[in-house]
């Protein structure tokens, strides 16, 4: 295939009903408008998934989406894949590794499916060529089992694939897709709904090539790019961290200081000792076998690969121990045993399953158990304590939450469904918004992730606002954020529990992920002036597309994007009343640090900043049709002029 | 008189201490004094920690420092006091 013009973007549309396929070229002017990635599914999400949609009918359409910087050497390998979530609202989420360039050198940038395949298939799409293929030879097959089996088929050990496991399969609550292993995305249903559709995989394969408009322009810029990501000149305290150590370094870290998770968040501060024992330095020193990093990352590989090297799970392989596994299958379920973590991660993996909606459900069942609600008649026998003796129980517990056998069944509905069917009160400690369970950060000393995971259309999700950790308020000057068109007070911004100036900083940071997931771009390599100062991405853009835009129209992308999902959201039904923080985080204060409970006030007043800054209705969320027309979403606006829906605030 | 400090070092400080904790007797007055005295035993610690053009600390470093009975704050200003039987995290 011969090089492509990087400012033209291909959509391959594939029905599974009909088995038809076909490509159609975007609209031009969309670059500028949206950029891509993220961006464009979020436009073709509004445009083509009418409101009221069934997210498991054939009429709900999977995007897949690349954008004009993937596959150029800036750490791209990030693609969004989004659709109508099971939960109603926007689902969407991103990945890594290496599909997105191989597809964009297959000739397609975005991939649109909708319909519904009779029997279990498969989508190769080479070189501008798409076929389904038949896979009920892959249903049921671990994702492991799946990557393996299709590379032999395929005959080549080049071709990349998205796959599903067996959860999606069963249409599990949360099931992810997968690739590359171990590289997981779209936790808020795109899995499911893959699944819905019979779609077990996509492989691509492609030898074409992706022209840089402006080459000496892409180099300047690049080198601009990579100056910032300087290991002795960053700005940004986590890029040492992050790039060595990795996440689980915080595990150990922040039990000091009540930002852990513990024992399903009745209590944030975990046994220093315990902490250690499942932290980076003892992961990397015993477990690692070695690094690996995405399609062209300019850092040191952040993703580890693993093997357990002694006792009763030896020789058990997997990746990606990061931030979240400390949490969910560490303090919150009081387990010190990293090996047990580390194989409940890796079955994650393997059968497709979410581990936040598996630690978080299993830590509501724990504490279920703890208070009489559930009795081991329940739970099949398993003594379900929090401190897990029963490991093998657990381990056995996440497959039948793959497969809906037994009490997995209830657990599979994830633990906002399952506390409704349980009853009890047990309500209170689910810990979800929005029928999504949390990650693993903390809310009730850090009031902008509060902010954060309750208005997140997605659920919570911490990388739409990414970075959720207050810094060096002296890490940018007030006349530098002037410059930047930044009015922010990081003094005030940065203070954890003091609910000033939250709402502008969420703003702010949920329009630079967006412009970078829209390029799309790791939130990683943005961490320099935490995502603040976007110049160095913006000449990256323009050199590569030849698009030439001003830096003020960069950034309205984002705020484009932010606008878009908040439109489809209030269009399905969504509005002021449902971006809240679990029950337990509104009413309970945090013991032994007396971090006081997230109050209504404390609540609406950052509520209100962030619906004021964006534009959006105090009462509802809709965004204004002021502020939907001075972005140039005229017919988002025509939309949403005459809905109107009750606040019960 | 010495000041006992327990000192706790994360992710890419201990490749120069070899160590992610340790009981330690201390002569500093302030947070400045303490990194100064560490770059003796633990050479390169200084540089992780202190900014050689501005003095200040890197904005690409953190120090959590936890007064006795108090909860851990992240440190700004290196001219901070330092307790004794206070506990600091670097990283």
């Amino acid at each position: 295939m011969s090089a492509r013009e990087n400012s033209v973007q291909k959509i391959l549309r594939v029905d599974l009903s009909s088995r038809n396929t076909y490509t159609e070229v975007l609209p031009k002017e969309w670059t500028a408008k949206y950029l891509g990635s993220r961006g464009i599914n979020a436009r073709l999400l509004f445009n083509e998934v009418p409101a009221g949609t069934d997210p498991f009918g054939t009429d709900n359409i999977l995007y897949l989406g690349t954008g004009p910087m993937d596959g150029l050497p800036t750490g791209n390998g990030r693609m969004s894949v989004a659709c109508k979530g099971p939960r109603g609202s926007v689902a969407e989420g991103s990945f890594g590794g290496f599909f997105g360039p191989e597809l964009r050198r297959a000739g397609f940038d975005y991939i649109a499916i909708r319909g519904k395949a009779e029997k279990p298939v498969y989508l190769f799409i080479h070189d501008g060529e798409a076929e389904i293929r038949d896979a009920s030879h892959l249903w049921d097959l671990t994702t492991d089992k799946t990557d393996a089996a299709l590379r032999r088929e395929l005959a080549d050990a080049n071709v990349q694939l998205r796959y599903i496991g067996p959860a999606a399969e069963n249409l599990v609550h949360s099931s992810v897709i997968m690739g590359n292993i171990n590289n997981s995305g779209g936790r808020a249903g795109c899995g499911e709904v893959m699944g819905s559709k019979k779609l077990k995989a996509i492989a691509v394969r492609g030898t074409g090539r992706i022209r840089v408009a402006d080459y000496p322009g892409f180099i300047e810029a690049y080198q601009m790019f990579r100056k910032r990501l300087d290991l002795a000149t960053s700005r940004d305290p986590w890029t040492p961290v992050w790039s060595t150590y990795g996440a689980p370094v915080l595990a150990r870290l922040f039990t000091d200081i009540g930002n852990l998770m513990t024992r399903n968040a009745q209590e944030m501060r975990w046994d220093e000792e315990k902490a250690t024992r499942i932290g980076s330095e003892v992961y990397l020193d015993k477990y690692v076998t070695k690094g690996k990093a995405c399609f062209g990352c300019p850092w040191p590989a952040c993703q580890k690969l693993y093997q357990i090297p002694s006792g009763k799970y030896q020789g058990f392989k997997g990746g990606n121990y990061w931030a979240g596994q400390p949490v969910v299958f560490g303090s919150l379920i009081d387990n010190d045993d990293l090996d047990l973590i580390l194989v409940l991660s890796g079955l994650c993996n393997q059968y497709g399953l979410d581990v936040f909606h598996v630690g978080y459900t299993i830590a509501w069942a724990m504490e279920c158990y703890e208070k009489g609600i559930l009795t081991r008649e329940d739970t099949d026998g398993l003594e379900l304590t929090f401190g897990c003796q029963d490991k093998d129980g657990l381990i056995d517990l996440v497959r039948k939450i793959a497969y809906k056998e037994g009490f997995g069944e209830l657990l599979a509905k994830g633990c906002s469904e399952a506390s409704k069917i349980i009853g009890h009160d047990s309500e209170r400690f689910c810990l979800s918004v929005k029928g999504q369970e949390l990650e693993g950060i903390a809310e009730r000393n850090l009031y902008m992730v509060a902010l954060g995971i309750a208005v997140s259309e997605v659920g919570p999700d911490h990388t739409r606002w990414y970075p959720p950790y207050p810094c060096n308020p002296n890490l940018m000057t007030k006349e530098e954020l002037s410059s930047l068109g930044i009015d922010l007070d990081l003094r005030l911004a940065f203070q954890g529990r003091n609910p000033e100036e939250k709402g502008k900083l969420l703003r702010w940071f949920t329009i630079s992920r967006a412009v970078i997931e829209s390029l799309p771009g790791c939130v990683f390599l943005v961490r320099d002036t935490l995502g603040f100062d976007k110049r160095p991405w913006w000449q990256l853009f323009q050199s590569a597309t030849g698009t030439a835009l001003e830096y003020s129209e960069f950034l309205r992308a984002g705020e484009r994007l932010m606008n878009l999902d908040r439109a489809f959201h209030v269009r399905e039904g969504f509005g002021r009343k449902d971006d809240r923080v679990p029950i337990r985080m509104a009413t309970e204060d945090v013991p032994f640090f007396n971090y006081p409970r997230i109050t209504d006030d404390v609540f609406n007043h950052m509520l209100d900043e962030y619906y004021q800054e964006n534009g959006w209705d105090l009462k509802t969320s809709i965004p204004s049709q002021e502020k939907l027309l001075e972005l140039g979403l005229d017919d988002v606006a025509k939309s949403l002029k005459d809905i109107s829906m009750e606040s019960e605030r | 008189m010495k000041k006992n400090l327990d000192l706790q070092y994360a992710a890419h400080v201990t490749t120069l201490t070899n160590k992610i904790k340790e009981s330690y007797q201390s002569n500093a007055n302030t947070m400045r004094e303490l990194i100064a005295e560490l770059d003796r035993q633990y050479k390169g610690i200084q540089q992780l920690f202190v900014n050689p053009k501005t003095g200040q600390i890197n904005l690409n470093a953190m120090i959590y420092y936890k007064a006795p009975n108090q909860f851990p704050v992240t440190v700004i200003n290196l001219e901070d006091k330092i307790e004794d039987r206070s506990t600091i995290t670097f990283w």
